[in-house]
């Protein structure tokens, strides 16, 4: 029988709503049951409202179809292992006439990141036939869940999964030997985390994609050039370096990729 | 604006006659203008209640056997009234449909019935006329009007002798739902359908000699941005004459204006539609859905166009194949 109890606060702006949520609970697996249910617990300190209005603030100017940005804390106990974590997490959609962009980032640096697509967006004029681009970072972290079975990826070393062991360097091929459990009212998940497309190649100058467009296009720019193309991964031609960390799925490093 | 918002649930899992998840949450929630403030405190009436509610599902549940099964109850008290809901979402291969403990055996019945016959056919969408069995046409217009008039898009011209309602809003009119509604206490209430009525009055019905009739939609979406409705058939005839052939799973894909136009009579009084969970926002919802027999003739060539375009998503619903059966979504709204 397994034991995992979870305490956490989270202060979340969805829209113009701020909400502070805090709650506990324990998830008990007995082998045949898996059993979810409230604890009562000593409260948690709610992280602090200011940075999480202030990032929400700005990205509603630029008026997106959704926002949610958060900051959280949880405690974890779990087999006698207990740890500590901290979340921010921003999600946006931004649309433009038929076109839609998902971003989502684990910190609340680099905003102008999101900026730039969103005045991308709306300023794309054209499509152009599939051809050599440099994915960004986010972009190629977005994917990297999907290509685990097309280029090398690593999982990252981490202090803790789901149930507070560590996560140890490896290949991303299963069996996966990690759990993921983004909540406790849902059953761990054996997944890879923290994936890193290993470096090979060299990445050349080319028009760079710095979103994904309704889940088939490419956002690209090309100095001035704002344009379509069609999202074809059939032929990588290099990895760069890890540069940042983004939630998607356990977690992804983006870093450069040529196609 | 202020709300006080308490709940109690209770959620489990049942597959070959037993539990496999069960999950008790309750929680507070107070909202005071743009701010809401929300934490798991129990009220212990609301528990209470949803424990007895929940040991009735329970014995419904037993009753039907081995099948692969969801029960939900929900007591909620939202500025001192209390409303309890129980639901029940119950698996057959592929397919799933969601009911209420008073219809379980009676759907339940249906579903295996409908299941036994094994699919023969491929079937265009949009190359016959559509005619939407069992309440079914409750799905096509949730998606075609109703999330049209959650999004706030201008109305279209639909045929004179239609009605759709949600309460007693009119969807056709593009006036949104006005019940607020939320998934848990952890998530901001938004307008959302409660209780979708299709009705009609003194409508034609012809029915054609060549038509594919519907009988389980396995899910559908609207796309806000495109007003594009996606509708998923699960189970569906083809009926040539007097031949009658089961249809492979299959898409209808087409504008909510085509849909409009494609709509083209009605029949009897509304049935009731085993199952719709609606999800927006990451906030999965039932609707009660009910509609009369509802012919759609084949949207035009637009739709054809688009269908080979991809798809993109937002407001889907979705009570199979398993969507109805997994546990709550996290989406990072709680812990």
């Amino acid at each position: 029988m397994s034991r995992y109890q979870k305490r956490g606060a989270v202060i979340r702006r969805e829209g113009s709503v701020l909400l502070r949520i805090s709650e506990a609970g324990e998830a008990i697996d007995d082998g045949a049951t898996f059993i979810v249910r409230p604890i009562a617990s000593a409260p948690i300190d709610m992280p602090p409202a200011d940075a999480v209005i202030n990032v929400a603030d700005q990205l509603a100017s630029l008026n997106p179809e959704r926002l949610i940005v958060s900051e959280g804390v949880a405690h974890h106990v779990c087999e006698g292992r207990e740890w500590r974590e901290e979340s921010r997490r921003i999600h946006i959609s931004l649309t433009h006439q038929r076109l839609r962009v998902l971003v989502d980032h684990a910190d609340f640096d680099q905003l102008e990141d999101i900026i730039r697509i969103a005045h991308a967006l709306r300023a794309v004029r054209n499509e152009r036939a599939a051809g050599r681009v440099r994915l960004a970072p986010s972009v190629t972290a977005a994917l990297l869940p999907s290509l685990l079975e097309k280029i090398d990826i690593e999982q990252v070393n981490a202090p803790h999964d789901g149930r507070g062991l560590p996560v140890p360097k490896r290949d991303a091929t299963a069996p996966h030997p990690n759990v993921f459990r983004p909540t406790y009212r849902q059953r761990p998940i054996a997944m890879p985390f923290n994936l890193r497309a290993k470096p090979f190649g060299t990445i050349e100058d080319a028009p760079l994609a710095i979103a994904i467009v309704n889940g088939s296009q490419l956002l690209c720019v090309d100095g001035s050039a704002i344009f379509l193309m069609p999202l074809r991964i059939d032929d990588i031609r290099a990895v760069g370096e890890p540069q940042r960390w983004y939630p998607h799925a356990a977690g992804s490093f983006g870093a450069e990729l040529m196609l | 604006m202020t709300n006080d918002y308490a709940v109690a649930s209770r959620d489990e899992l049942w597959s070959g006659g037993a539990p496999v998840e069960s999950r008790l949450s309750h929680g507070r929630a107070l909202r005071r203008g743009d701010e809401i403030t929300a934490d798991d405190a129990r009220d212990d009436e609301l528990v209470a209640r949803c424990e007895a509610r929940f040991a009735e599902l329970r014995a419904v549940i037993e009753s039907l056997g081995p099948l692969r099964q969801r029960g939900v109850v929900e007591v909620v008290r939202e500025d001192g009234v209390i409303n309890e809901t129980s639901t029940l979402t119950i698996a057959y291969g592929a397919v799933s449909i969601v009911t209420m403990p008073e219809h379980a055996h009676e759907d339940a019945a249906m579903l295996r019935a409908l299941m036994s016959v094994p699919a023969s056919v491929s079937v265009n969408a949009h190359e016959h006329p559509i005619v939407w069995r069992r309440g079914s046409a409750a799905v096509l217009f949730h998606e075609a009007a109703g999330h049209a008039a959650e999004h706030a898009h201008a109305p279209i011209e639909w045929p004179s002798w239609l009605r759709v309602t949600d309460g007693d809003v009119d969807l056709l009119a593009g006036k949104p739902p006005s019940a607020l509604r939320r998934a848990s206490f952890r998530d901001v209430p938004l307008p959302r359908m409660q209780k979708l009525v299709v009705a009609h009055v003194d409508a034609p019905f012809v029915l054609p000699e060549t038509r594919i009739e519907v009988h389980l939609v396995a899910g559908g979406s609207y796309e806000p941005l495109t007003e594009e409705v996606t509708l998923r058939i699960a189970v569906a005839d083809l009926i040539e004459g007097d031949v009658v052939r089961r249809a492979r799973p299959f898409e209808l894909r087409a504008s909510r204006r085509e849909i409009a136009v494609s709509v083209a009579g009605a029949s009897g009084e509304a049935e009731r539609y085993p199952g719709v969970i609606c999800s927006r926002e990451g906030q999965e919802l039932v609707v009660g859905s009910y509609a009369p027999v509802v012919i759609l003739l084949p949207p035009g060539e637009g739709a054809a166009e688009r269908r080979m375009r991809g798809a993109a998503d937002s407001e889907a619903y979705s009570p199979s194949p398993s969507p109805g059966l997994r546990p709550p979504s996290p989406g990072g709204r709680g812990i």
